[in-house]
């Protein structure tokens, strides 16, 4: 996807999920991305990533202000939410490694400061999961963190909505 | 085969010291899949030396027992998330052997242009991201792109139009969904192949300057003499046709592949080594095909790796990279004269009537040959299937050059030798997860 695919840029927002649909709780960014979409609040950009990160780059750059769902594994109970500023932070590449085969969400980070293609605000929600092992359902707690997640992120959306209309 | 012993020994000709050494690298980093190095030494002599596959076994050729022809292609793409193309390529090639279809030139050339994007992606990203940081004395491509932006924003720039031709025609980028036996379930329009065509004439320019590039390396001093194995053909640069051909004077059809070479399984790997019967180990990949097919390149392509010092000659392992960056040119070339005469096929694919046979294929995937064979019932069910990836034949190679390349080095800092030994292994782009398709599972009874 590209920012011109897309009717309404004045939001400048958008949100990536990430993750595998068949290995349980690592759908939950997918799932997450998908119930936001629906909810279509106006110029949000949304996007899936299955597999290959290295499209980021090239993404997010176009926009002003990043969110990024994924799943995460570090030991917390499932369901919990982590929240990331990514200003100076670097994040965990054990938390966000997902694949021994691809290049990891930090890396596609770190690679994106290096080479100047870096979006103003990045923000990381990582939701702990238990199960990671084949199969299309999320574990108890996995689901409804993700809820929560949609349902304050939609409250904090519309009021950036609010506050960029405002200032135009 | 089995082989028992597990260790090899290397002894120098350097006065004997007494102390112990090894080298442990527990993964390795910048090779796709996990797999790992164990080196012993006492004084100067190599004691023990292992190229460790520990990635668990995949059993892909079990998986394929059973199944319709028609699944084959979408199941063996799985095995690789980087060179999906050349398991659909050797897989249809040898299904449709099997049956007797001889597909059209066009599918033929669109067969072509989709392992092109492959070979585009998969090339620029072993250069840049995994080969290049070696060279430089980067820990990784990030540190390297802190030094360095424009060169890696160029490399993720070409890697996209590789990925984009393996997206207009196979749908996806990774495991791409449009291959068939006979043909594509469906082809595009020119206009969606002449859209790619200003980005691929960018990404030609941006390979002949890497070619420059690279050929600017510092390249460890160390030859061998490989028995390179590639597939040819007279006309074209081999990616999915030809006869086996070696620098030793082999000359084979396809179907002869397992009379002269064989897997063996040894202990420290869950990857089967392939050999030579006669001559034990051998080297494939883009300094093979470079070797044995330089005749068959573009003019262009010739003329920037003769100006980067690259000749048929080469046995400087290490100079695999300018090969790879002369591939990556003579892609591009290939891919805009393929879309400059595309005309959309009639007809998709050709209609597949399935009948009891063998059939076998051979394609070039990224890192070198890829040998498939399967074994098909009146129905189209497959009985059968081997395949022998790239990484499996070129695993024993690899230990060979180790036991070369240490010896001459032991005079290193640890942490030096062990980042010479890794970047050694890397010239070989290993793909560990292609090569953990298969395990031999034996149980004994009492």
């Amino acid at each position: 996807m590209t920012k011109s695919d897309n009717l309404n840029d004045r939001s400048n927002i958008l949100i990536v999920g990430i993750g595998n649909e068949f290995r349980n709780d690592d759908a939950v960014g997918i799932y997450a991305v998908r119930k936001l979409k629906k909810h279509t609040l106006p110029g949000i950009h949304t996007c899936e990533l299955h597999y290959d990160l290295s499209g980021l780059m090239d993404m997010w750059v176009q926009y002003e202000s990043v969110y990024v769902i994924d799943a995460v594994s570090s030991g917390a109970d499932a369901g919990t939410i982590h929240e990331i500023e990514l200003d100076e932070n670097r994040l965990s590449e054990e938390e966000f490694s997902f694949s021994s085969h691809t290049v990891s969400l930090s890396s596609i980070i770190e690679l994106s400061r290096a080479i100047h293609q870096f979006p103003k605000s990045l923000v990381i929600y990582g939701i702990e999961g238990k199960d990671f092992s084949y199969g299309c359902t999320m574990s108890d707690g996995v689901k409804e963190a993700a809820d929560r997640l949609i349902n304050s992120l939609e409250e904090k959306l519309r009021t950036k909505i609010l506050q960029i209309e405002g200032e135009a | 085969m089995k082989s028992k012993s597990k260790s090899v020994k290397k002894k120098t000709t350097k006065d004997k010291k007494e102390s112990v050494k090894s080298i442990h690298v527990k993964q390795l980093a910048r090779v796709e899949g996990e797999g790992a190095l164990h080196v012993k030494m006492k004084g100067d002599e190599i004691t023990d030396l292992t190229f460790t596959i520990f990635e668990p076994p995949r059993f892909f050729e079990a998986f394929l027992r059973g199944r319709n022809f028609s699944e084959v292609p979408d199941i063996t793409a799985r095995i690789c998330g980087i060179c999906p193309i050349a398991y659909q390529m050797s897989a249809t090639q040898a299904i449709e052997q099997a049956f007797g279809i001889q597909v059209n030139d066009q599918i033929h050339d669109l067969r072509r242009l989709i392992y092109c994007g492959e070979w585009i992606e998969s090339h620029v990203l072993h250069v840049f991201m995994l080969h290049a940081p070696d060279f430089l004395s980067y820990e990784d491509a990030i540190q390297m792109a802190k030094d360095h932006p424009e060169v890696v924003k160029q490399a993720l720039r070409m890697k996209k139009t590789g990925n984009t031709l393996m997206t207009i025609l196979g749908g996806r980028e990774i495991h791409p969904v449009s291959v068939r036996i006979g043909g594509f379930y469906s082809v595009p329009p020119k206009e969606n192949l002449t859209a790619l065509l200003d980005e691929l004439k960018w990404t030609r320019d941006a390979a002949e300057k890497t070619i420059e590039w690279t050929a600017t390396l510092d390249f460890p001093d160390f030859e061998r003499d490989y028995e390179y194995l590639a597939l040819h053909h007279p006309e074209r640069y081999a990616i999915i046709e030809g006869r086996l051909i070696t620098n030793k004077g082999l000359d084979v059809d396809i179907s002869e592949f397992e009379d002269h070479f064989v897997e063996m399984q040894v202990e420290h790997s869950h990857a089967l080594h392939s050999v030579h019967r006669e001559r034990g180990s051998y080297h494939v990949g883009p300094l093979a095909r470079f070797v044995l097919n330089y005749d068959q390149l573009t003019p262009a392509a010739k003329q920037a790796a003769q100006h980067a010092g690259l000749d048929t000659k080469c046995k400087n392992p290490f100079k695999s990279i300018i090969a790879r960056s002369v591939e990556t040119l003579y892609a591009c070339e290939e891919a805009i004269r393929i879309i400059e005469s595309y005309e959309q096929p009639e007809h998709a694919y050709e209609e597949v009537e399935p009948r009891p046979s063998t059939g076998y294929g051979c394609s070039e995937a990224p890192r070198g040959l890829l040998y498939h064979k399967y074994r098909i019932d009146e129905r189209g069910i497959i009985l059968n299937a081997k395949i022998v990836p790239p990484t499996a034949q070129n695993q024993k190679t690899i230990e060979e050059d180790l036991l070369d390349y240490i010896p001459e080095r032991l005079h290193l800092p640890l942490d030096k030798l062990t980042w010479q030994c890794e970047q050694a292994i890397r010239n070989y782009d290993p793909c560990i997860s292609c090569a953990t398709h298969f395990l031999k599972l034996t149980i004994d009874h009492d």
